[in-house]
């Protein structure tokens, strides 16, 4: 880690280095790709999806050391990682590779979830009042974590599945106010309500309520009005 | 888009995006700042990044700073193994500081063989 002040015309000094994982869980040389980075509280979070999501979180305010190294658990069949993501004081959210056995996502699509930090439980939808009203049809498993903060792991195929194949890397935007996730997605398969333009590769705006995992709208460059600020 | 930035009153937020080639008309990439209505969709222009600043690689690796005011990004480009970190004026496109980090590889015992410095990840500290 090298700290850079921003006007001083390139000096630097190194903070930190020559980092020890503070556990085994880095199997495989997962430091070998690069991961996604997240910013939780003057941390910095490495999400390496080379490595089903292994994350290693940094003291970047301070001493610029590890200071957590986590293996996300699960009770979804896969899970690698966040493409995108943002965090909260307890909770990493974003959007990750997914597949399903049957239906739009049996080739692979994406999938909408959070994390509870540092527990580092990976569930497909928020916990919400909401829970004791769902169907019974649903299989619903409550997980109290470490932190207190409830998370609702369904078993419900499909509920938070995304009908896009691919998303970009790192940009993402949580407003917490209307509880709205923000990233932007390409390639939209089954339901292509949410395609936003007629070439596949456009990048797509795609808003998510939060508390639902539903896709609210999706907009497309075709959206976009182009004007200059006065 | 590639970084979203501060939120305004009025909802939109501020981003570092790729677009605006009429406008802007850099000579290799059209990186610049606007402020994006996530309810429409709509885009509007704040600044071109100056015409003077190349972004090699992996523009996604970048944040606003917390009041806004400073835009940071940094890559390692790997066909010339140079690192570049690379500040901006969101509200200008000028950049603040454009650097190579002379004597990082040193100061890290890295090989001057070695292909070169990747850099994973901005953050800002107060």
């Amino acid at each position: 880690m090298v700290d850079v002040p921003p006007r001083a015309n390139g000096t630097f000094s190194v903070v930190s280095r020559d980092w020890t994982w503070p556990d085994s869980q880095g199997v495989g040389c997962p430091e070998d790709l690069d991961p996604n980075v997240g910013v939780l509280s003057g941390s910095v979070l490495l999400d390496f999806t080379s490595n089903w999501g292994f994350i290693v979180q940094i003291d970047a305010a301070g001493s610029g050391n590890v200071t957590r190294a986590v293996q996300a658990s699960k009770t979804q069949l896969l899970f690698d990682g966040f493409i995108s993501w943002a965090t909260t004081a307890s909770s990493l959210i974003g959007v990750t590779p997914a597949a399903a056995q049957h239906g739009f996502c049996s080739d692979g699509c994406l999938q909408f979830g959070v994390e509870t930090w540092p527990a580092g439980e990976y569930c497909t939808l928020w916990v919400f009042l909401a829970c004791w009203r769902m169907a019974l049809a649903e299989l619903c498993v409550v997980v109290l974590s470490h932190t207190n903060s409830l998370c609702l792991c369904t078993l419900a195929a499909g509920l938070t599945l995304l009908p896009f194949k691919a998303a970009m890397t790192n940009v993402a935007h949580l407003d917490e106010s209307s509880n709205m996730f923000y990233f932007q997605a390409s390639h939209p398969v089954g339901n292509t309500a949410w395609a936003c333009s007629s070439n596949a590769a456009d990048q797509c705006l795609v808003a998510i309520d939060a508390t639902k995992g539903s896709i609210v709208s999706s907009q497309g460059p075709s959206g976009y009005t182009v004007r200059c600020a006065s | 888009m590639y970084s979203f930035g501060a939120t305004n009153a009025d909802g939109s937020v501020h981003a570092f995006v790729f677009g605006f080639e009429s406008e802007c008309q850099h000579p290799y990439n059209n990186f610049a700042f606007a402020t994006i209505d996530l309810k429409s969709g709509k885009a509007t222009l704040v600044a071109c990044v100056a015409k003077d600043v190349v972004i090699d690689t992996d523009p996604t690796v970048g944040a606003f700073s917390p009041d806004g005011t400073l835009f940071a990004t940094g890559s390692g480009n790997s066909e010339t193994g140079v690192v570049q970190l690379v500040v901006l004026d969101p509200t200008t496109g000028e950049a603040v500081l454009n650097s190579s980090l002379p004597g990082l590889k040193k100061s890290l015992g890295v090989s001057n063989v070695a292909p070169f410095i990747n850099v994973w990840g901005v953050s800002w500290t107060e």
